[in-house]
């Protein structure tokens, strides 16, 4: 897990935005996973968010018109492959997150704390490589908060993806093993630690960006503003 | 407070230029058909209200004979009573006149009896202007007139020319011993005056014995009643006001169809407006909280939103007037034609747009955007400061308006129907009856709307089909925004639906009685009643020439003149009835025992039978210049040729009764197996160098009626199109809305993996939610108003009854055009919102 530090405008979200391929930048590369992806069409980019990108917002935007269930099944709707196996897969990550019997309900229905759990769980359904947050305690009480970064750890662990995470919160932080913090666009230090509490030991991709840093980083921006 | 107005105001048309251009352009455009129907019917009516009042000059009243024309004894009479009113005879008659090569010209030949003229008219006294000889060759020379400048100038005549008139029968040369100018507005209302001497006129209209009118000056109510009991039965006075207003009795009922149409142009403008205005509400609902929250009254926000509906009103009344006098330049022309196919014959003054065509504009416009603001201010007002704060969008929320609102338009629907209870023939009535309909079926498109987004849903759910599902979910969640959008379609659609199933159900049916009625061979008429409208008859050497011609099989001579009937006057048809009635299609008649008896029964037209209540076995008394005579009506026959109605009774009765012997038009069969067209072209080379009539087969006949017939209801099907043009923007405005609405979740959905094409499946999608819905409650409503129109508006207005059948190609067209207007109307948004970078809608949040 990697935590995103910095003031208001430091660039976070807009390191996020690039990583997760709902902008584009104006000049350099973004690479992720050995692709560059300002050299993919909108076609491509948009198979490349489904099937190997995550999100979650601030505000967690879950869609209005569709049911918590459905909101979490979105990336496999998409590719309408929702297969009785995933709906299983759906309904099991609901009830691991405490939603087993939220699956019917319409993101108005639901607290603050269940909506962003709902984010959650839609942005690692389907199990990315990367997932991306964008202060994702930001609209949530103390309590929900911690509950929200216990499971990001949680999926971090089990499900192996790497988690880049922007966040105002030093506790959200202290989550992480590497720290960046942001001025003005550029990486104004970066911190490897041991994340607190310690998470339960597992190999998972994320031991990539926990090294000392020769190891290939999976996600790499490369411009004059956001530097690596 | 204002400059906050016109900062928030303006803001937001600037940041939704678009969505303001279309709403504006829906409301002018319905400005627009309603002002240039009015200016162009105006124009005509106009020129013919300008014409008689400026014949009839000082005069303020005239005498008619309610069967057509004045024996000259009896104005005699009238002189011999010595009544202290002055009284001027008059012949007054269409003609064509020609000089030299040219094409002749509709002109007016009025015989004046220039000594009793002095007290009424100042321009039949121009005998100072000529010099003794013109003067003395006028009064006493047989075919001398004198014509005015303007029409010397068409003709390119003079003093000293000869010109050749067609006059009732026949044709006949006149000189022209002199060209007078009349002066000040009369100039352009009289430029087609031909005057000659009362004598003289007589006999160039072979009325000898008899005056068209007599005009007289009446200044005082006690002078009105003291002439009006001096008039033998059969004479009435007619004010210059009632006769200046004759043409718009004759078209009464087609002007009000026009009107009534072009007014649907405007009624569909107020959902428009209602749609943008909500849009706009929906669109604020933030900052509307935040004013309220920073101290803004209900009163404040109400008069923010008041000041839009003015700003749309007043854009609306500019470019719809303007675009209205445009449009009204170039209907005047279609609209004068139809009235001169049908009517009278008119030339059209120039259009102008007078203060009462703006003041309609303006007030139709102002009408429409304030009728269609009314809701959007009250939900303006009472928008709850909490609406600041409002973190997340409610899923479905119209669930209950949506059903309150299918209650309403099924109360407004009963109401509608109600009104054919109602003891009222009025057109008004029907109109009214078909408003209420179609308010009534605007009413329920929202529960429809909704009803059709949850089958979309049910059907996409199971096949995985995300993008419908996303259009099916934003289309119902915004029902106050895409109900109004399905419903301003819909009445669009369901106005082209009725109206063309309507006119095609009428053309068929005219068809069909053209057949049964023109059934004959060869159709023979005067020139000046088939081509201008102009009461005239056959010479009878024609009509002895044509019934001796030996290919002829049967000749039936129709002579039609006018009598009184419940003291209306109304148009009298003697004919072979016995033989006539083998073909001619009867609504009803006495039972198959009865057998027409020509001396004593008559037929009435089913127009004639609506207006009068007259009833098969029922007594009618025509009075006759023998005196009362009364009849009994045989039967009621089916007649699309009159819509004032009309009574056909035997010739050879006719004849003798008012001692008539006279022929308007005969129908003639041939042997078998002889060539009608080529006939009908030997006949009229043979004629027409003696005589002024037209020779047609009666196949020319009835395409010549069918082409009068499409050139009369291509405007109104130019309206319905106009319509459609106005639901287009409100259509087009309401896509762009949603998509804006739905940028968030386009944005989210794109982060999670949706494609472009996704996207305009989606966007599409909508549309074609909103399009389909509009054309399938389209089909119904619009086939329930073609009945209404057909069965209550038709038959209240004209009389007749045409039988309805439903069109379903014409909803199969709807739903066609409506996909297409749809894939149109979400061509922008589509690429708006694909082009739009995600990352933009997601981090305002």
């Amino acid at each position: 897990m990697l935590a995103l530090l910095g003031r208001s405008g430091s660039g976070k979200s807009t390191l996020l935005n690039l990583l997760g391929a709902v902008d584009l930048p104006t000049t350099g590369a973004v690479m992720i996973g050995g692709t560059d992806i300002s050299k993919l069409s909108q076609e491509q980019l948009a198979l490349f968010r489904r099937r190997r990108l995550g999100f979650v917002f601030q505000s967690f935007h879950l869609l209005p018109s569709l049911t918590a269930f459905d909101n979490v099944a979105t990336p496999w709707l998409l590719d309408r492959a929702l297969t009785a196996q995933r709906k299983k897969e759906v309904a099991d990550l609901l009830a691991r997150l405490g939603l087993a019997d939220k699956g019917r309900r319409y993101p108005d229905e639901l607290s603050g704390g269940q909506q962003q759990r709902v984010a959650l769980a839609r942005a690692v359904v389907h199990r990315p490589e990367l997932l991306l947050a964008d202060e994702p305690t930001g609209n949530l009480d103390a309590q929900s908060g911690r509950e929200i970064l216990d499971l990001l750890g949680e999926l971090h662990r089990e499900f192996g993806m790497t988690v880049v995470m922007a966040t105002h919160s030093p506790q959200a932080a202290e989550r992480c093993e590497q720290r960046i913090t942001l001025e003005d666009g550029r990486v104004k230090e970066n911190r490897l630690g041991t994340p607190t509490p310690p998470p339960a030991p597992g190999a998972s991709a994320s031991d990539d960006l926990r090294g000392s840093g020769t190891a290939e980083p999976l996600a790499a921006v490369t411009s004059p503003e956001v530097g690596a | 407070m204002i400059r906050l107005y016109v900062a928030l105001t303006f803001g937001h048309f600037r940041r939704h230029r678009l969505e303001f251009l279309l709403c504006v352009l829906g409301v002018a455009l319905g400005v627009a058909v309603a002002v240039a129907i009015d200016a162009a019917v105006g124009a005509c009516v106009g020129s013919f209200r300008g014409a008689v009042q400026s014949l009839a000059e000082r005069s303020t009243h005239a005498i008619f004979a309610v069967d057509g024309v004045i024996r000259d004894q009896r104005y005699i009479d009238l002189l011999n009573r010595k009544l202290p009113i002055a009284l001027a005879p008059m012949i007054n008659r269409g003609v064509l006149a020609g000089a030299g090569a040219g094409d002749p010209i509709v002109a007016r030949l009025i015989g004046v009896d220039v000594f009793a003229e002095k007290p009424l008219r100042g321009f039949t006294q121009f005998q100072s202007t000529l010099d003794d000889a013109a003067r003395r060759k006028f009064l006493t020379e047989p075919n001398q007139v004198v014509i005015v400048d303007s029409l010397a100038r068409r003709l390119n005549a003079k003093a000293g020319d000869i010109l050749h008139l067609t006059v009732g029968a026949h044709r006949v040369d006149v000189h022209v011993c002199g060209v007078i100018a009349i002066a000040g507005v009369a100039r352009t209302q009289l430029s087609d005056l031909i005057i000659a001497d009362l004598a003289t006129a007589q006999e160039l209209t072979d009325s000898v014995g008899f005056i068209d009118r007599i005009d007289t000056r009446l200044d005082a109510p006690a002078q009105e009643r003291l002439l009006e009991a001096a008039l033998p039965p059969g004479l009435e006075l007619r004010s210059t006001q009632q006769q200046s207003t004759s043409l718009e009795d004759l078209i009464g009922a087609y002007r009000l169809n026009l009107g009534a149409l072009s007014l649907m142009a405007s009624f569909v403008a107020v959902f428009i407006v209602y749609n943008s205005m909500l849009i706009s509400v929906r669109q604020r609902a933030k900052s509307l909280g935040i004013l309220r929250c920073l101290g803004a009254s209900q009163r404040q926000l109400g008069g923010l939103y008041l000041a839009e509906g003015i700003i749309f009103a007043s854009v609306g009344s500019i470019v719809g007037v303007l675009a209205g006098g445009a449009l009204s330049r170039g209907l005047v022309g279609y609209i004068a034609t139809t009235i001169n196919d049908l009517y009278a014959s008119v030339r059209p003054a120039p259009v102008t747009l007078d203060r009462a065509a703006i003041f309609k504009g303006v007030a139709i416009s102002f009408g429409s955007c304030l009728l269609g603001s009314m809701v959007p201010l009250y939900q303006a007002a009472r928008m709850p400061p909490v609406n600041a704060f409002q973190p997340t969008e409610r899923h479905r929320a119209a669930g209950p308006a949506a059903f309150r609102l299918l209650g309403a338009g099924l109360a407004v629907l009963a109401a509608g129907w109600g009104i054919v209870l109602l003891p009222s023939d009025s057109p008004k009535m029907g109109f009214a009856m078909a408003l209420l309909i179609a308010l009534g079926f605007a009413l329920v498109c929202p529960w429809l709307t909704r009803a059709a987004c949850a089958a979309v849903e049910a059907v996409a759910r199971p096949m995985q089909w995300l993008p419908a599902r996303m259009a099916a979910a934003g289309v119902g969640r915004s029902l106050g925004i895409t109900g109004v959008a399905v419903a301003a379609t819909m009445l669009a659609m369901a106005m082209n639906i009725s109206v063309r199933t309507m006119v095609f159900s009428f053309r068929t049916s005219l068809a069909s009685w053209m057949e049964q009625r023109f059934s004959s061979d060869i159709f023979v008429a005067p020139e000046l009643l088939v081509k201008h409208k102009i009461d005239a008859t056959l010479d009878p050497r024609a009509v002895q020439w044509v019934a001796s011609q030996p290919q002829v099989k049967s000749v039936i001579r129709y002579r039609m003149r006018k009598v009184e009937l419940q003291g209306r006057s109304t148009a009298l048809v003697g004919t072979n009835v016995r033989e006539v009635m083998r073909t001619l299609p009867m609504k009803t008649a006495l039972g198959s025992r009865a057998r027409f008896d020509p001396a004593g029964d008559l037929l009435i037209s089913e127009p004639l039978a609506g207006r009068t209540r007259l009833r098969a076995g029922d007594i009618v008394t025509l009075p006759t210049p023998g005196g009362q005579r009364r009849f009994r009506v045989f039967g009621v026959f089916f007649d699309f040729g009159n819509e004032r109605g009309q009574i056909m009774l035997d010739g050879a009765t006719l004849a003798s009764a008012w001692n008539d012997r006279q022929v308007n038009s005969m129908h003639v069969t041939l042997f078998p197996g002889l060539d009608a067209d080529k006939i009908a072209a030997q006949w009229s080379s043979a004629l027409r160098p003696d005589y002024p009539i037209v020779v047609n087969s009666s196949r020319y006949v009835r395409s010549d009626v069918m082409a009068m017939f499409d050139r009369t209801f291509a405007v109104t099907e130019v309206l319905t199109w106009l319509a459609g043009g106005v639901a287009f923007c409100g259509l087009a405005g309401s896509l762009l809305a949603l998509a804006l609405a739905r940028q968030r979740d386009y944005s989210v959905l794109a982060a999670v993996g949706m494609t472009g094409r996704q996207t305009i499946a989606w966007v599409l999608g909508q549309g074609a939610i909103i399009a389909w819905t509009a054309a399938i409650v389209a089909s119904a409503a619009g086939t329930l108003l073609a009945f209404v129109l057909a069965y209550v508006v038709q038959y209240r207005s004209f009389g007749w009854s045409i039988p309805t059948s439903v069109q379903p190609r014409f909803w199969l067209q709807n739903l066609l055009l409506a996909t297409a207007a749809a894939g149109v109307a979400t061509i922008y948004p589509a690429i708006r919102l694909r082009r739009a970078p995600p990352a933009g809608a997601l981090r305002h949040e």
